[in-house]
């Protein structure tokens, strides 16, 4: 953020606009302190050293920094950007937060699932002297960990989480102790998603190289849960890493990682590397007779710029956008699964409905965090599928 | 038993931490409001009912709060009071294109409910520029305009029903699904614009419309703002019904410019953005020739792209000045006045000598369709010199109005803001009683005085 925190939300007039957007609201039941205009009145409040960083971090860490807010906002500023800096601010981080910072630091990985976040990739042939490097950041393959920290979140609530956290992220901690909670056909249909976008770089003519096993995790999370100082040294640490690697031009495949390094690293760090989406790569026209509703991801519309690419790769299918769409598309609740699972259900809900009322054949998502929180049925498939079939 | 036992004894949803509160202190006017002793978030309107009946028991104060939008401070807190928030009442309960109604709970948004009608083909007409976060029962209470009230008019010709809980927490229906309806004194009028004074509006029966599809937009360009005034009297005297009709002096115009690309005519002061609906003759050809007969600069029809274009701009034009902000605590202050379309000429010419004379930054644009004139002052709000000037100008803008046979508040309602223009508006026209009158139906509504007090008027 160039300007300071101060300066930025006095150019806010409460209209309320923000409020209006915000999906947060809506699940807490109507509550302003769960939405963005409480946001920004709170964090005046607490500036002014009115109150105290327990009392109104809740409001904060709850903020899916989905930029909702910031596409409706008349003097524009972000509700999130604001939950952003003050989640830095706060001296107080929730255990599981810790754990999931503490991990990513040390192992480049929320959940250390280790050479698993490589078996999707076995049999493939990648090229190691090409200049693209296709960086999946472990996104698609930590899905069927989380769901199962989620499957033990519902089974022992969040209490016996965070002590199990807080022991864990001293004595260390390995992906391989959530094994037997991990739905095999999970990480199989993971998996293929990723043979499936692989397969549509390749055949679009582009080869690509691979770390395997040494491919670290973005980092993005330590911004999401307020570690700051600990993001900006990951931040130095994977440059570094990449310059080790010889890295040029990396092909990103999920829309947290590719605006985290598109966009919101350089005001960390120095980042001398072209970075792309693959759908930018994919060279194929579908052709679907059917319907398709699409759920745009938040950080593909209103994270720096309106990336819609995939509109000409779908051109020749019938699209029916569902009530939020384009920038004003709706979050759908997944940056609130660690903190605030309840919140990301009722999100991910109320989206699933609206996308099921469009009565497509398929919902296509372009996200791995989107894909968990949506897939409720069948039609819910990942934009690379749909693509791979069609 | 204090307020809160009974909350919690009735399972009623509530708040009372100090920073749960805090966001239902202010809305969007730049009055700072207090913290109030609990917010109060009900289902419906039986616990509507009980949270009043216990107030007006206990003599608390009760704020209604919808989307928090209001610019004259109608919904900020006040101290100690208890807040009544509508958003949990956001269904949209009945509709019936047939019939022309919409049956929505209090709570919904203006936005979402055209969402809906609009899936349907059809609309609610009341379209103020905080749609977006206003509410059906916040712009009942406050008799909200729009961009399409020359066309429309404002709130209070949509509204055929109403649901609401008094004071007493007795609930009452007021109207209902059909069109007309007389049987004595039209109660559902009372509550539209009465600012949460008299009663609780929880859902509402509106009247809706086809939407009309297609229309042409035309922008004139003038060099005096008495020429532009003119020619939208002529186009309204000559019969001709714009479904908008929109103004804006040379700032806003310059925005206006910047952010749709069309460019401006050299001399241009003031520019007048004109939508002609296309029915059975090309009425905007007519249109044209009107307003070329009043010394335009220029006069453009725009294709679709630009149309866009100058829409999104006009709609942004109130985000563009708020980037033109230069000092810390600046805020922009809006003035919402009304003339007939007759005096509009003279009265832009007035109020264009009176931002010189006060000499404080003002842009001015507004629904000069129906005479509604929006002057945006940058004031800065920590200085005590230019909020006691922004306020003479207010006070005189509203002089410009009155003189001119119009009002001092055009769709904003009164809330804090406007309580001695209010005043002034009924002494100009020697009608003080007016004022009397309105005591009195506050009193037959309210006798303790719990709702909103200190809002409107001061009893």
């Amino acid at each position: 953020m160039k300007e300071s925190l101060d300066n930025y939300i006095s150019r806010c007039i409460n209209c309320g606009f923000c409020e209006a957007v915000c999906p947060t609201l809506d699940a807490a039941d109507f509550q302003a302190y769960y939405g963005a205009r409480g946001r920004v009145n709170l964090a005046k409040e607490f500036l002014n050293s009115s109150l105290s960083e327990d009392s109104v971090i809740n409001s904060f860490n709850s903020c899916l920094h989905c930029n909702a807010c910031l596409a409706v906002c008349p003097a524009g500023i972000s509700a999130g950007e604001i939950s952003e800096q003050m989640k830095f601010l706060a001296k107080r981080k929730d255990p599981l937060a810790i754990f999931i910072a503490r991990n990513i630091i040390k192992y480049g990985d929320p959940l250390n699932i280790g050479k698993r976040a490589t078996f999707w990739s076995r049999g493939l042939k990648f090229n190691d002297s090409s200049e693209y490097l296709l960086y999946t950041a472990r996104m698609y393959q930590l899905m069927p960990y989380n769901s199962a920290v989620s499957i033990l979140r519902k089974k022992f609530g969040n209490g016996i989480l965070k002590v199990f956290s807080n022991i864990m992220r001293e004595i260390g901690f390995s992906g391989a102790l959530l094994a037997p909670f991990v739905e095999r056909k999970k990480i199989e249909e993971f998996n293929s998603i990723l043979i499936n976008i692989y397969k549509l770089i390749t055949d679009s003519g582009v080869e690509v190289r691979y770390l395997g096993e040494d491919e670290p995790y973005s980092g993005a999370m330590l911004l999401e849960l307020g570690f700051k100082e600990e993001f900006n040294e990951y931040a130095n640490w994977l440059v570094n890493f990449f310059k080790s690697k010889g890295v040029k031009k990396i092909i990103t495949i999920d829309p947290h990682t590719y605006t985290l390094l598109k966009f919101q690293i350089k005001e960390y760090v120095d980042f001398p590397f072209e970075v792309i989406f693959y759908l930018d790569l994919v060279k194929k026209e579908v052709k679907f007779n059917g319907s398709i509703t699409i759920h745009q991801a938040c950080h593909l519309e209103r994270y720096g710029e309106k990336y819609r690419k995939y509109n000409e790769i779908l051109s020749g299918t019938r699209i029916i956008y569902p009530y939020h769409f384009n920038e004003k598309t709706l979050c759908c609740g997944g940056p609130d699964e660690v903190l605030f699972p309840d919140m990301t259900d009722k999100i991910a809900d109320r989206r699933y409905q609206e996308l099921k009322s469009t009565n497509a054949d398929y919902i296509l998502t372009m996200c791995p965090i989107c894909y968990v929180n949506l897939k409720k049925d069948d039609k819910v498939i990942d934009i690379s599928q749909f693509i791979s079939n069609f | 038993m204090d307020l809160i036992e009974f909350f919690e004894r009735k399972n009623i949803n509530f708040l009372s931490k100090r920073e749960e509160m805090i966001p239902y202190v202010k809305d969007a006017s730049y009055f700072p409001g207090s913290l109030p002793r609990a917010v109060v978030l009900p289902k419906d309107e039986n616990e509507i009912s009980e949270v009043l009946s216990k107030c007006n028991e206990e003599n608390v104060k009760v704020v209604t709060r919808g989307g928090g939008t209001s610019l004259t401070g109608s919904s900020a807190s006040i101290q100690d009071s208890i807040v009544i928030s509508t958003l949990r009442l956001n269904k949209i309960l009945d509709f019936s294109g047939g019939d022309r109604y919409v049956h929505a709970q209090a709570g919904v948004r203006i936005d979402d409910l055209n969402g809906f009608l609009q899936s349907k083909g059809f609309v609610y007409p009341p379209d103020p520029a905080s749609s977006l976060a206003s509410t059906v029962g916040g712009t009942i209470s406050t008799n909200a305009g729009g961009l399409r009230g020359t066309y429309y008019g404002s709130t209070k010709e949509w509204v055929l029903g109403l649901g609401v809980v008094l004071a007493d927490g007795k609930i009452i229906k007021t109207g209902g699904k059909v069109l007309k309806r007389s049987i004595g004194y039209d109660l559902t009028s009372i509550f539209i614009g009465a600012e949460g004074t008299l009663g609780i509006i929880y859902d509402a029966y509106l009247k809706i419309v086809p939407k009309i599809e297609r229309f042409q937009r035309l922008l004139a360009f003038f060099n005096k703002p008495e020429d532009l005034g003119k020619a939208v009297f002529q186009l309204k005297d000559r019969g001709l019904n714009p479904l908008g009709a929109e103004f804006a002096d040379k700032i806003s115009m310059n925005i206006i410019s910047r952010i749709s690309g069309i460019s401006i005519p050299s001399g241009s002061e003031m520019l007048l953005i004109l939508d002609i609906p296309i029915q059975e003759v090309n009425e905007y050809e007519k249109a044209l020739s009107i307003i070329k007969e009043v010394n335009p600069i220029d006069v453009k029809i725009l294709n679709q792209t630009e149309s866009e274009l100058v829409y999104k701009a006009r709609k942004g034009l109130y985000s563009a000045l708020l980037n033109e902000r230069e000092r810390e605590g600046e805020f922009i202050i809006i003035g919402d006045v009304v003339v007939p379309s007759s005096e509009v000429p003279e009265s832009l010419k007035e109020i264009q000598e009176l931002i010189k004379r006060f000499g404080l930054k003002t842009s001015l644009f507004g629904h000069i369709g129906d005479g509604n004139i929006h002057a945006n002052i940058f004031t800065n709000l920590n200085s005590k010199e230019e909020m006691e000037k922004a306020e003479k100008f207010l006070e005189e803008l509203g002089d410009v109005a009155l003189a001119h046979h119009g009002s001092v508040s055009a769709e904003h309602g009164i809330g804090y803001e406007k309580k001695n223009l209010l005043m002034k508006e009924f002494m100009y026209k020697n009608s003080p009683t007016n004022l009397d009158l309105m005591k009195s139906i506050k009193r037959i509504f309210d006798p303790n005085n719990i709702l909103n007090p200190g809002k409107v008027f001061d009893l």
